[in-house]
C-alpha cells in the first residue's frame, strides 16, 4: 500500500511536468540537439576564415614559406608595415601576423608572429598550424639540403669505387711489366752470360798482344798458335751477332710493355756492335793471311793490335751498356715491386673508405634530420577520427550536471512553492515518499533524457557504449543520483526561486571551471589539482572515459565510484534533513 | 446536544517561556459549526497545527470519540480535513485528478475512490468541470474544490481557517451555504474566521480564544440575547474579551 502512494506521487509529478507540452518538447529535444549541436560542433578540425597578415622587406624571399601557410581556406594579406597588420588584428580583421626579417631565404632569417592572445583557444589552434607549415618547410629546406649531400657523398663513393677499379688496372698493369721486365732482364743476363766469356777472351787476347808487343824483342812465346786466336775470334763473332739479336729482343719487350727505356743506349749499342763486328771481320781476314804469327813483325803486331784494341774499345762499351742495362731494369723491377705495394695501401683506403661512405644513401638524410624516429599512434586508435566519442565523456557530465541539477531543483522548487505543497503534510504518507517520488521522477526524466541523447549519440556519431555496458550504465546512475541530490538540496534549502537556481548554476559553473575541461589538473597548482581530483565532475568524467574507451570495471575504477557514492550517501541525508527544515519553514 | 465528537482537555502548548496554548479546553459534537474567535496571537493557529499534528501536545489531551488520540499524528490525519485560507490543490492538474490524487494518498482507490469523487463533486457543485484544469476555475470553484479535497477521505472534523478570505460577498455566501449544507450532511467544522457576522449567522457555537484559553463558549443567538444593547456581534465580541480580560 505504502509503495502505491509512491506511485502516485511520482505519477503526478510526471503529469504536472508533461502537462506543459513545452516542458515535453524540452526532455526530448534538449538532448538531441545538445548532441546534435555538440556533434555538428566537434565534427571538423581544420582551420578556415583565416587571415594571415604578412610584412615582408623589399629582398626577403618568402614565397616558398607563404605557399606553405596559405590554402583554402587560409587567406594572406600583405601589409606594408607590421603595425597595420597589427591593427587590423586588433580588430579581428586579421588573425595573425607575420613579419619577415629582411635577410629571410635560402635557410636564412627569420619569422616574427604577432597573435591576439586574447583569444586564447584560436591562437592554440592557429600557432599549431603555424608551427606546423613552418616546420614542415624547414624541413623540406633541410632535406633537400641533407639530401645533396648524401647525393655528393654518393657521388664520392662511385668515383673512389672508379679510382679503386683503376688502381687495380694499374697494379695488374705494373705486374705484367714487371713480369716483362724480369723476363728483359733474364734475357740481359742471358746476353751477358752469352757476351762476357768472349769478351773476357778477347780482353786476354789484347792483354797478351800488349804483352807481345811490349817484349817483341824477345821471343814470340806467348803467341798462341794462330789457330786457336782466329777460332777465339770467330767465336766473339757470334757472341757479338747473338747479343745484337738479344739487344734487339730487349728492346722490343720493353717496347712492348711500355717499359721506360733510352733508346740511344740501344742505338749506340747496335752501332757498337756493328762497328765491332767489322773491325773483327777484318782481323779474323787479316789473320788467315798470315800463315805464320811466329814470323808476325813488329808492324805487323802493331796493328793487329790497334784493331784489337779498337774491339774491345767497342766490347767495352757493349759490357758497360748490357750491366746499365740490367741494373736499370733490376732497378724497374724493384721499382715496380715498391709502386705495387703502394697501389695496394691505396686500394685498402679506398676500400675503407668506400666501406664507410656506401652505406650512406639519398634516402638516409630523413634519417640524419631526424635521428630518433618518434612515431605517435592514439589510444583508441580511431580517436583521432571520432572526436565527438572523445569528448563524448565531457560532454555526458556536463549536460548531466546541468539536466540532473536544474530539473530537480525546479521540480522540488515546483513542489514547495505549489499552493498543494502544504496539503501533502496532512495526508497520511510518510514524508520520506515525497522526497522518493521527486528522487525517482527526476531518475525517470533524466533516464529519459539520456536515453534520448545515447540513442542520438550512437546512431548519429558512432558513440559506442558497449565495452563495459553495465559499469557504464552504473557510472551513470551514480553520477545522476549526485546531481539530482544537489539540485534537490538547493530546492529544499534555498527557498527562493531564482535564488536556488542561481545556486544551482553557480554549483555546476564551479564544479566545470574546477575541473580539467578547460585545463587539465596537471597545469593547475598542485593544490588546486589535488582538490579538483575529489570533484565530482572530474571523477565522473574519468569514470566514463575509462569505461567507454578502455572497458575498465569497477574494481579498476574503485576510487571514482567509491568517492561518488560516498557523496550521494551524504547528500542524500542533508536532503532530508533540508526537506524536514523546509518543511518546518513553511 | 449530541456526545462530544472532538475534546481538548486542559491542553498546552509552550514555545520556550510562552505559553500560547494554555490549558485549553473544548468540546466540538458532531454536526456541530464551531467558530472560533480571537485576536491576532491568540493562539488560533496554534490550536489549529496542534489538531492537524503539525505541533505536539505538552500537556493535556485529545479525545476522539472518548478515544486519546494526543500527539498520534496518524489517526488525527485521518480524522481531520482541513481547508487553509489559501487553496491547497495542483493547478494543473484537473479537478478529477486533484480528489484522485489525494484520495490515493488516503488510501482509497477503485470504486469507492470513484464514488467518493463523485459525491463531493455533487456536493460542492463541481461535476460539469470534472475535467478542467484546476487553475481554470473561478475563486469560488478552487474554494469548493479545496473543499471537496478536504473531504476526500471521509473526515469527522472539517477544520476551515478563515475560509472565505478573498472571495467577493456573493461567492463568500455560496461557501457559508456550502459550509452549512456539510454540516447538515454530518460533518463536524470547526472555523476559524474574522468574518463575525457570518460566524454568528452560521455557526451553531461559538469559542472565544484569548491568551491561549476558550474564556466563552455560547450559541451565538444565546450571546446576542445576552447582550441585546449591542448593535454588532463584533461588539459581543469585544465586550465579551473586555469583559474577561
Amino acid at each position: 500500500m505504502g509503495l502505491e502512494k509512491l506511485y502516485f506521487i511520482i505519477q503526478k509529478n510526471l503529469r504536472l511536468v508533461f502537462r506543459n507540452w513545452m516542458t515535453f518538447l524540452l526532455l526530448v529535444l534538449g538532448p538531441m540537439v545538445l548532441i546534435l549541436v555538440v556533434g555538428f560542433a566537434f565534427s571538423g578540425d581544420d582551420l578556415h576564415d583565416i587571415a594571415i597578415g604578412v610584412h615582408a622587406p623589399k629582398g626577403a624571399e618568402i614565397q616558398d614559406v607563404v605557399n606553405a601557410l596559405a590554402s583554402e581556406e587560409i587567406s594572406i594579406v600583405y601589409f606594408p608595415r607590421i603595425d597595420n597588420c597589427i591593427r587590423a588584428m586588433n580588430h579581428s580583421m586579421i588573425n595573425i601576423c607575420a613579419d619577415f626579417s629582411e635577410d629571410f631565404g635560402n635557410g636564412e632569417g627569420g619569422i616574427t608572429f604577432y597573435y591576439d592572445a586574447t583569444r586564447y583557444n584560436l591562437v592554440r589552434y592557429i600557432l599549431e598550424y603555424l608551427k606546423e607549415q613552418i616546420a614542415i618547410t624547414s624541413e623540406q629546406v633541410s632535406l633537400a639540403t641533407a639530401e645533396q649531400i648524401f647525393s655528393d657523398i654518393d657521388s664520392f663513393v662511385t668515383d673512389m669505387e672508379t679510382g679503386q677499379q683503376q688502381v687495380h688496372e694499374l697494379r695488374d698493369n705494373a705486374l705484367l711489366l714487371q713480369q716483362d721486365l724480369i723476363a728483359a732482364h733474364e734475357d740481359v743476363e742471358a746476353a751477358q752470360n752469352a757476351f762476357d766469356p768472349s769478351y773476357y777472351r778477347i780482353k786476354r787476347l789484347q792483354a797478351q798482344l800488349n804483352a807481345t808487343v811490349l817484349n817483341y824483342s824477345e821471343t814470340y812465346a806467348v803467341t798462341a798458335n794462330l789457330t786457336e786466336v782466329i777460332d777465339d775470334l770467330i767465336v766473339l763473332e757470334g757472341s757479338i751477332s747473338s747479343l745484337n739479336t738479344s739487344l734487339h729482343s730487349i728492346e722490343a719487350a720493353l717496347i712492348a710493355a711500355g717499359a721506360p727505356y733510352n733508346r740511344t743506349v740501344f742505338t749506340k749499342a747496335y752501332a757498337t756492335l756493328e762497328d765491332a763486328a767489322s773491325e773483327l771481320e777484318n782481323v779474323i781476314n787479316s789473320l788467315h793471311t798470315t800463315e805464320d804469327l811466329e814470323n808476325l813483325t813488329l808492324e805487323e803486331a802493331m796493328d793487329l793490335l790497334d784493331q784489337i784494341n779498337e774491339i774491345v774499345g767497342y766490347l767495352d762499351d757493349v759490357h758497360k751498356n748490357l750491366a746499365d742495362t740490367e741494373l736499370l731494369l733490376r732497378s724497374h723491377i724493384e721499382n715496380i715491386d715498391t709502386g705495387v705495394a703502394n697501389l695496394d695501401g691505396l686500394s685498402t683506403s679506398f676500400d675503407t673508405y668506400i666501406a664507410t661512405f656506401s652505406g650512406i644513401n639519398q634516402s638516409d638524410a630523413e634519417k640524419f634530420l631526424h635521428p630518433l624516429t618518434a612515431t605517435f599512434e592514439p589510444i583508441p586508435a580511431d580517436a583521432e577520427e571520432n572526436k565527438t566519442a572523445i569528448v563524448f565523456p565531457i560532454i555526458l557530465v556536463f549536460m548531466m550536471s546541468f539536466i540532473c541539477i536544474l530539473l530537480s531543483n525546479m521540480l522540488v522548487l515546483n513542489e514547495t512553492h505549489s499552493p498543494a505543497y502544504f496539503r501533502n503534510f496532512l495526508v497520511p504518507v510518510p514524508a520520506v515518499f515525497f522526497i522518493l517520488g521527486i528522487f525517482i521522477t527526476n531518475l525517470i526524466l533524466v533516464g529519459f533524457q539520456l536515453g534520448v541523447f545515447f540513442i542520438v549519440a550512437y546512431l548519429s556519431f558512432g558513440v559506442s557504449f558497449f565495452l563495459n555496458l553495465p559499469v557504464f550504465l552504473s557510472a551513470v546512475f551514480i553520477g545522476t543520483v549526485f546531481y539530482i541530490l544537489v539540485g534537490m538540496l538547493f530546492g529544499y534549502v534555498v527557498q527562493d526561486r531564482q535564488t536556488s537556481l542561481l545556486f544551482s548554476l553557480f554549483f555546476s559553473l564551479i564544479m566545470f571551471f574546477f575541473s580539467d575541461v578547460i585545463f587539465p589538473l596537471e597545469i593547475m597548482p598542485p593544490a588546486a589539482a589535488m582538490i579538483a581530483q575529489f570533484n565530482p565532475l572530474v571523477l565522473l568524467e574519468g569514470l566514463f572515459r575509462q569505461t567507454l574507451f578502455f572497458g575498465h570495471g569497477i574494481a579498476d575504477q574503485w576510487f571514482g565510484f567509491t568517492a561518488i557514492g560516498l557523496y550521494n550517501g551524504v547528500l542524500a541525508c542533508f536532503v532530508i534533513a533540508a526537506y524536514y527544515w523546509n518543511r518546518r519553514m513553511k | 446536544m449530541e456526545e462530544a465528537l472532538i475534546i481538548f482537555d486542559k491542553i498546552t502548548k509552550q514555545f520556550g517561556e510562552k505559553k500560547v496554548i494554555d490549558e485549553l479546553t473544548l468540546s466540538i459534537h458532531k454536526n456541530e459549526i464551531f467558530g472560533i474567535i480571537g485576536r491576532s496571537g491568540a493562539g488560533k493557529s496554534t490550536l489549529l497545527k496542534m489538531l492537524i499534528g503539525f505541533y505536539k501536545v505538552d500537556t493535556g489531551k485529545i479525545l476522539y470519540h472518548g478515544k486519546n488520540i494526543t500527539n498520534n499524528t496518524s489517526s488525527m490525519k485521518q480524522i481531520v480535513g482541513f481547508c487553509t485560507q489559501e487553496n491547497s490543490f495542483y493547478p494543473e492538474l484537473t479537478v478529477e485528478e486533484n480528489l484522485n490524487y489525494y484520495g490515493r494518498l488516503y488510501g482509497l482507490n477503485g470504486k469507492e475512490l470513484k464514488k467518493r469523487q463523485d459525491e463531493l463533486l455533487e456536493i460542492v457543485a463541481l461535476n460539469a468541470s470534472r475535467f478542467a484544469p484546476a487553475n481554470t476555475l473561478s475563486g469560488g470553484m478552487k474554494r469548493r474544490l479545496d473543499f471537496a479535497i478536504s473531504l476526500i477521505h471521509y473526515p469527522q472534523l472539517l477544520i476551515l481557517d478563515e475560509p472565505t478570505t478573498g472571495l467577493d460577498p456573493i461567492t463568500e455566501k455560496a461557501i457559508w451555504d456550502l459550509i452549512k449544507d456539510l454540516s447538515a450532511r454530518g460533518i463536524c467544522i470547526l472555523i476559524i474566521s474574522h468574518m463575525l457576522d457570518f460566524v454568528e449567522k452560521y455557526c451553531d457555537t461559538v469559542g472565544f480564544l484569548s491568551a491561549g484559553k476558550i474564556i466563552v463558549t455560547a450559541n451565538p443567538a444565546a450571546l446576542r440575547r445576552k447582550y441585546p444593547h449591542k448593535q454588532t456581534f463584533a461588539e459581543v465580541f469585544q465586550h465579551v474579551l473586555e469583559e474577561y480580560a
